[in-house]
């Protein structure tokens, strides 16, 4: 192949690829050509018709050495991108199937994990209702017996104010009393009385 | 203030009772306290460090002359105004009758009653009063008729309550806590 491509260099071609296609083009042309030439008057000959399957021959040829020569590697490479795309969409559908294992996985661990929250939540539901009712309970009786002293301290109260007044209203209706009936005789008897009492403490 | 108060009344005390005039003296300086209580420009006047002194002299002097102070109060209270104590002379006036009263084995007694003592009734609680307190008891007598009856009599800060309004109140307090 590389002895090749160094004679086609020599000789003034880029390529082989280059030379055959020149050559290519030139039978098309002689081809296409002769038959027009001898269309007029040798069309129908054995020779015109040997040509016509000559050109059919060159023109199947140069058809499918294109095919050959261009569409192998085309049609190759495109299987490779094909089956590069299915290899990946095969490893993509292999991921996703984890995925979607790993997801229903961690759906039925949820349902388990909802199920046990809603356990914990009615236990504690039950537990905080319960302390409140003792609170509750604990507070009433606070209330009550807060109740009870206050009546207990109020009617205390009412007692030595009512007992307060009826001394207050004794002593002055007594002061009343005893200013009505004072006389002289009766000051001076107080005041002997208060004087003995002072004589008695002195001694 | 009390200690200085107390120190002027000892001299003045002294002062008087050498000269035998405790009481002449004890007259004269209330006189003086109670003008310079109807006259507040007199007490400015005195009290103030602005006027000068020999006016303030000149103002004493003429009030002494007036009033017929002896020579012991005028000079006292000369002494006072010199030594800028003329603010104390009230706190001098009250320490001054304590003073005279201690030195004279006098005690003094606030005696409140319903109705007025005759004298029988005087002398014989004063009798009393001086056997408690083993002095000489000097009495002022009050009237006050919310006593009722009975007597309230005060020497110092003791209180003897024989009141028919203060047996009330203990009874009226009896009734109360039982």
């Amino acid at each position: 192949m590389t002895a090749r491509r160094t004679r086609f260099a020599r000789g003034g071609f880029g390529s082989p690829a280059l030379f055959w296609r020149a050559l290519f083009s030139l039978a098309l042309v002689g081809l296409t050509e002769l038959p027009a030439r001898a269309q007029a008057d040798a069309a129908d000959t054995p020779v015109g018709t040997a040509f016509r399957w000559l050109n059919f021959a060159l023109v199947f040829g140069a058809l499918a050495y294109v095919l050959a020569k261009y569409g192998g590697p085309y049609f190759r490479e495109q299987a490779k991108v094909i089956s590069g795309s299915i290899r990946e969409a095969v490893a993509d559908r292999a991921a996703a199937e984890r995925e979607l294992a790993q997801a229903t996985e961690r759906l039925s661990g949820l349902e388990l994990e909802i199920q046990e929250l809603r356990r914990s939540s009615a236990r504690e539901t039950a537990a905080e209702a319960e302390r409140i009712r003792a609170l509750a309970q604990s507070e009433v009786a606070k209330v009550g017996q807060a109740g009870a002293a206050e009546i207990t301290a109020a009617e205390r109260a009412a007692r030595q104010e009512l007992r307060a007044i009826a001394a207050r209203l004794a002593t002055e209706r007594a002061a009343g009393l005893i200013r009505a009936r004072l006389n002289p005789a009766a000051e001076s008897a107080l005041f002997d009385s208060f004087v003995n009492q002072l004589a008695g403490n002195g001694r | 203030m009390k200690i200085v108060a107390d120190r002027y009344a000892d001299a003045l005390a002294d002062v008087a009772l050498a000269q035998n005039a405790a009481s002449q003296v004890r007259r004269e300086l209330a006189d003086f306290l109670a003008l310079m209580h109807e006259s507040p420009e007199l007490r400015v006047l005195l009290e103030n460090p602005a006027v000068p002194r020999a006016s303030k002299r000149g103002v004493i002097e003429a009030l002494a002359a007036r009033l017929g102070a002896s020579q012991v109060m005028r000079n006292f209270l000369l002494v006072v105004l010199d030594r800028r104590r003329i603010a104390l002379l009230a706190e001098i006036e009250a320490a001054f009758a304590e003073k005279l009263d201690q030195r004279q084995g006098i005690t003094r007694a606030d005696v409140t009653t319903a109705h007025a003592l005759d004298d029988a009734e005087r002398k014989r609680l004063c009798g009393v009063l001086e056997q408690i307190t083993g002095r000489h008891v000097e009495p002022e007598y009050r009237l006050d008729a919310g006593l009722i009856a009975g007597a309230v009599v005060r020497i110092g800060s003791t209180i003897y309550d024989g009141s028919v309004r203060a047996q009330l109140e203990r009874l009226r307090a009896q009734l109360v806590s039982r």
